[in-house]
């Protein structure tokens, strides 16, 4: 196959073509397509944290000018969710969160929407709450879900208790035994991160009508055939009755990797028989996010003298808020973060997800990925400390390698790491101790880390046209990064000897093509381009075909190329494509092919995870970050001096793209680690409410991030390509941690560290974190093994 | 009440409450979607428009005190043609990622480079201090603004 | 119902038409200014006020008078035009900074001087603790009466004052002193002040302070003068080392208030470093 074409050709610095639309403010976003026509929808939300639903009186409401409907649970109901169906979209008797829709009404204006959703009368019985997991977890909680043993389980395997919605534990060799030898330093830390919000432009926002029959539903989402599925199970449909289109996104970055505000505007078009939109205002956007979900961890390692990690244990406490959500999901990654990137003698993981009466946490660009590194990486440096070893040869006698075994048992395939963290020696220099003219105290700190490419079902059709260009049909979403109009067009241009510019790339729509498992992870490059290569390879193999009879040559002699069928060794003598597709289509018909990918499965070790819904990883992905920076300690403020990075990328397909991502990625990661804070009042309720307390980096808090990157680890992927738009968040946290440990002489146990933050850890005061609620024995956090 | 806005070289009339921002009713009565509602606080600069020659955040200018005001909104600078020299140089240096931020973007920087046609990088990140953008990361967003060199006006 | 003839938004052409709309006790009016508070009343679950007086057009709001001993400045004149005039002054730079440095550019053009002053519910402005070292007087209009108060007064009253009265011109006396404004944020830019600090005073030939004026605001929920430490400065040696350990012994004059921005006790805890940063930039000079 790969001997029919270069695909060298696929790598350029392609511009994007949507971009002149987008510096016009041409470009129409779903946020833009809400109509004169349309109904406008407002959700009336809770405003307490925990009651039972005594009574909803819609009669007035109703009546209201210009409202059309109101609805409210009976008009949806069900439940949904990933491995538990503990999902409402409206409340049904109880209260779970400051924020939970209770109705939805729809109406000519919005001004009347909003007037109408006052006037529904809600009678509430307050009821305790739990605010934090520490409370949640208490012997005598108040339960979030009191049925939570009735609910219907999507994915078998896992423990489930009161309000621990889900548990996944690994447990691989002695680490008792580990934790008893003589020759041993045991390491204990505690670690503490808060929830971050996306900050997507475009917030949530869906159109929907009721067309013949089936609901057409246009969506700023990255998962349309997600939304397609919950959408009819709350409606009660079978899912061909729904169809999802989706135009450019204005910022995704996990947010809209979870249906939505979808189904209230679609229940809302099948009342009224009218198109309604509905989309979150900016207070509603930050006050229910899908945050990256604030989390706990104990971590105990044993050690040698000599830097042998010879036993392992951890617990994480993941917050999902008051429903489980893709924290059930996110569990499994524990043990390819906090358990990854080293060798282990002996490991024991126990990741709980525990209910609270907060809003719900979502998936959120490297996920639990980013705070598992900076607990991992802190602890690591603190391991380096006591044992007196250099932290980067620490690393570089520890990192896994071709044939080491990860904390699930999977066998790595190459070495990548330590090849990595070579080459950062090699290109940003060793460690130096530096002072700094001002006063503020000089730190720097090398981290790595492992994330994973989401990978999994997707698929395409490639219709090739008779001028010689091709249209692909996925269900791939552009959200900003680029992947739709610049990698996949690269991949197709490349197995088809064409121009990317003649590569017509179809928005998605569940109706034109087939499954797939949405856009983040990094596997739009990766999964959806596979799925594209192979449909591809269908078109190849026809026109070669046909070629091969035409120009009386045997098909192996044959290549395409610069929109020709080319005959090996004889240069211009081949047949333009259009010729050759017009043959085609003379004797069979107009010439398409598809394809289709899904997970290759690498094995794991059976039965050391349980309550995992990826035992192993089929395409780890890595990062080394070095990262100096200056601590005024005065102020409590961070500077960052130098920011450098090795990605792991398999092949640079679009170096400028990548270049992008990387600089997008580590900044979103910056304000993740020094600036972003969100914190939940006695009324379950989050304090900051938009862009004045919720800070986000601007321009001036930024640099320029330098970086290698590392080609040719392996790869399942097209062209051995890797995703490249998660892995550069992965290990910011861990990186301007570590380098503030270093600044201070103190161990950084919570993020972010703002200036207030960075004070504590000068006065001392991070250090002593403690979880009275995580006992250092380690059975004792588990349901399986307690 | 009427009101009579220029708007893009073009006199439009509103007769809606005239309380209302400007950004909504751009947006919303005039269906010039270009202008961003993000932050609807003056914060986030996608909604910024200019005004008698001025930066404005129009999420926080009402509308009923525009009469006899030359507004411009993105639409009103540059065409498929022809993008002006800030949109120009953004697109060659393929900057661009979701494209919510860059019609602010695009007008802050018209403006600024008009009156600071040699800016340092310090200069232009100070000019960008309200113009938040979630995605680039913003040091490529400089690197293109500092390839501009100003001959003289901008349209 | 809205105001004259139906409307809910009058450009006032002169102050007394202003005044005489703000007097109309019927109505829920405001005045407006740049629009910048008044327009986010919806984010701080406020209702619309029924009338805007928008005062843009009043010719009397306008405008920056230069004299030797005084300067005067328009209630409706923008931060970024008082920055612009402002800007070689070293007496009033105070007044400068503040304006160059708040908010963000778009804002400082729309921002007035008056709203400012009048937005009583805003905690960290930068403009006002400026005022108050530079000993400004506020003249205020309300129907038939004129009258002049120092700022010091103007700001304990502000809570009070009557709905039909307009701040008009700002007076700010020159001299042979120095001030400067200092800020401390979170971010590098972008966001109101956890705390800000401004303060005005001269040396004399033996290095000696003179008349040391400070204010701090955004630390409580009004700004004030920080009159412990001015107290204990009046006399001293400029020195960088001597403010800070002075500063942290005043500053329990100081409640600081916790909010979603930062903690109470870290505005106090950085208060004398903004004091020393202060000083520093005047003896620069």
């Amino acid at each position: 196959m790969k001997r029919h074409l270069n695909l060298n050709n696929a790598v350029m610095n392609l511009p994007r073509r949507d971009a002149r639309d987008k510096l016009l403010g041409r470009t129409k976003y779903t946020i833009d397509a809400v109509g004169s026509g349309d109904l406008h929808a407002v959700l009336l939300r809770a405003e307490i944290p925990s009651a039972k639903i005594k009574k909803i009186d819609l009669s007035a409401a109703r009546g209201m000018p210009g409202v059309k409907a109101v609805a409210t649970y009976d008009d949806a109901p069900g439940l949904h969710g990933l491995g538990i169906a503990d999902t409402p979209i409206f409340a049904k008797d109880v209260i779970r969160y400051h924020g939970e829709p209770i109705a939805a009404v729809a109406a000519t204006t919005l001004a009347q929407a909003r007037e109408a959703a006052k006037a529904i009368g809600v009678v509430l019985e307050e009821q305790g709450a739990v605010l934090t997991m520490s409370e949640a977890l208490a012997g005598d909680a108040v339960l979030v879900h009191p049925d939570w043993a009735d609910y219907g389980i999507i994915f078998e395997g896992a423990e489930r208790q009161g309000n621990i919605a889900w548990e996944a534990t690994v447990v691989r060799g002695d680490t008792d035994g580990a934790f008893s030898r003589s020759d041993v330093a045991i390491v204990e830390g505690c670690y503490s991160v808060g929830r971050q919000s996306h900050v997507s432009f475009e917030p949530r926002v869906a159109l929907a009508s009721y067309v013949d029959g089936r609901f057409h539903i246009q969506t700023s989402t990255q998962v349309p055939w997600t939304v397609r599925h919950v959408v009819a199970r709350v409606l009660g449909v079978p899912d061909s009755h729904v169809r999802v289109t989706v135009p450019a996104v204005g910022g995704g970055f996990g947010l809209k990797f979870d249906c939505s505000l979808e189904p209230y505007a679609a229940v809302l078009a099948r009342m009224t028989g009218r198109s309604v939109s509905i989309s979150n205002t900016r207070q509603e956007e930050q006050m229910t996010c899908l945050c990256r979900e604030n989390a706990e961890i104990r971590i105990r390692s044993a050690v040698t003298a000599d830097g042998e990690i010879v036993g392992r244990e951890a617990t994480v406490l993941m917050d999902a808020g008051a429903y489980g959500g893709e924290q059930v999901f996110l569990s499994t990654m524990t043990a390819h973060t906090l358990g990854g990137n080293y060798k282990l003698g002996s490991i024991k993981l126990s990741s709980l997800v525990v209910y609270t009466n907060t809003p719900p946490n979502g998936a959120f660009r490297a996920c639990n990925g980013v705070y598992n590194t900076f607990a991992l990486e802190q602890h690591t440096d603190e391991i380096c400390k006591i044992i007196g070893m250099d932290p980067i040869e620490f690393r570089r006698k520890n990192v896994i390698g071709k044939g080491d075994i990860g904390a699930t048992g999977q066998i790595f395939e190459g070495d990548v790491l330590k090849p990595m963290l070579d080459t950062a020696i090699e290109n940003y220099g060793a460690h130096e101790n530096k002072t700094l003219p001002d006063g503020r105290l000089y730190g720097r700190s090398t981290t790595v880390g492992t994330w994973f490419i989401f990978v999994g079902p997707s698929s395409a059709t490639i219709n090739l046209n008779s001028d010689g260009s091709a249209t692909l049909v996925t269900s791939g979403v552009e959200i900003g990064q680029g992947t739709m109009v610049q990698a996949l067009p690269q991949i197709v241009a490349a197995n088809l000897g064409i121009h990317p510019d003649d590569v017509i790339v179809k928005t998605a729509d569940t109706d034109a093509s087939g499954r797939d498992l949405g856009v983040g992870g990094g596997r739009t490059t990766v999964s959806v381009g596979a799925a594209s290569e192979a449909a591809c390879a269908e078109v190849r193999k026809k026109l070669i075909a046909t070629a091969s009879q035409l120009l009386q040559t045997k098909a192996d002699n044959l290549f395409l190329s610069k929109g020709r069928v080319e005959m090996r060794g004889n240069p211009g003598s081949g047949m333009t494509i259009q010729a050759v597709i017009a043959q085609v289509e003379a004797d069979f018909g107009p010439v398409s092919g598809s394809g289709s990918f899904t997970n290759p499965g690498i094995l794991a070790e059976p039965g050391c995870a349980a309550g995992h819904f990826i035992d192993a990883i089929d395409m780890p992905v890595h990062a080394v970050h070095d990262c100096e920076l200056a601590v005024d300690p005065e102020t409590g403020h961070v500077e960052i001096l130098s920011y450098r990075v090795v990605q792991d990328v398999g092949r640079a397909l679009n170096p400028r793209a990548i270049h992008g991502q990387i600089q997008g990625g580590v900044v979103q990661g910056l304000g993740y680690a020094l600036q972003e804070e969100i914190t939940i009042n006695e009324n379950g309720a989050f304090d900051q409410e938009g862009f004045e307390t919720y800070r986000i980096p601007t321009a001036l808090d930024v640099l320029p991030i330098e970086f290698v990157l590392h080609e040719g680890a392996p790869s399942c992927g097209p062209l051995g390509v890797k995703g490249a738009g998660e892995i550069p968040i992965l290990n910011v946290g861990a990186a301007v941690a570590c380098a503030v440990a270093n600044a201070t002489g103190q161990p950084v146990h919570q993020l972010p560290l703002t200036p207030p933050r960075v004070l504590q850890v000068l006065d001392g005061k991070d250090a002593i974190l403690n979880f009275p609620h995580i006992s250092p024995v380690w059975k004792d956090n588990t349901i399986r093994f307690a | 009440m009427t009101i009579r806005l220029k708007i893009n070289s073009e006199y439009l009339e509103y007769h809606g409450d005239p309380r209302v921002s400007l950004l909504e009713v751009l947006r919303e009565t005039f269906r010039l979607t270009g202008s961003k509602s993000v932050c609807c606080e003056g914060f986030c600069g996608a909604c910024t428009v200019h005004i008698n020659g001025e930066l404005v955040a129009s999420c926080l200018k009402p509308v009923g005190v525009l009469e006899g005001m030359e507004i411009t909104t993105i639409e009103g600078v540059g065409s498929i043609e022809k993008l002006n020299p800030i949109q120009q140089a953004l697109e060659d240096h393929d900057v661009v990622q979701c494209g919510m931020c860059f019609p602010g973007m695009v007008m802050t920087f018209t403006s600024f480079l008009v009156s600071n046609p040699n800016p340092t990088r310090a200069d232009i990140k100070a000019a960008m201090s309200g113009n938040i953008c979630r995605c680039t990361g913003y040091e490529r967003i400089v690197d293109a603004l500092l390839s501009i060199q100003m001959n003289g006006e901008v349209t | 119902m809205a105001g004259a003839a139906g409307k809910q938004v009058i450009i006032a052409q002169s102050l007394e038409e202003a005044l005489a709309a703000l007097a109309n006790t019927g109505l829920n009016a405001i005045p407006v200014a740049g629009g910048t508070w008044v327009m986010r009343a919806p984010i701080r679950q406020e209702a619309t006020a029924q009338l805007f007086v928008s005062l843009h057009a009043i010719e009397e709001l306008k405008g920056i008078e230069v004299a030797s001993e005084e300067l005067v400045v328009g209630a409706m004149v923008s931060h970024r035009q008082l920055a612009i005039e402002l800007s070689d002054m070293a007496d009033l730079k105070a007044i400068r900074v503040a304006a160059e440095k708040s908010a963000n550019p778009s804002v400082r053009n729309m921002a007035t001087i008056g709203g400012n002053l009048c937005s009583t519910n805003f905690m960290s402005p930068d403009l006002v603790p400026a005022l108050m070292v530079c000993d400004a007087t506020i003249r205020v209009q309300s129907s038939g009466a004129k009258t002049e108060i120092p700022i010091e007064n103007y700001i304990k009253t502000r809570l009070v004052r009557p709905n039909n009265e307009l701040v008009t011109r700002i007076r700010l006396p020159r001299g042979s002193f120095c001030s400067t404004h200092q800020r401390l944020l979170m971010r590098k830019a972008g966001e109101y002040p956890v705390a800000n600090l401004s303060m005005r005073l001269s040396i004399g030939g033996d290095g000696r302070i003179a008349d040391p004026r400070i204010a701090v605001a955004s630390v409580e929920n009004q700004p004030r003068r920080w009159t412990g430490l001015e107290d204990a400065l009046r006399g001293e040696v400029a020195s960088k080392v001597k403010i800070k350990e002075l500063a942290i012994d005043q500053v329990k004059e100081f409640t600081g208030r916790d909010g979603p921005d930062a903690p109470g006790w870290y505005r106090l805890r950085i208060l004398p470093r903004l004091a020393s940063d202060a000083l520093a930039d005047l003896t620069v000079n």
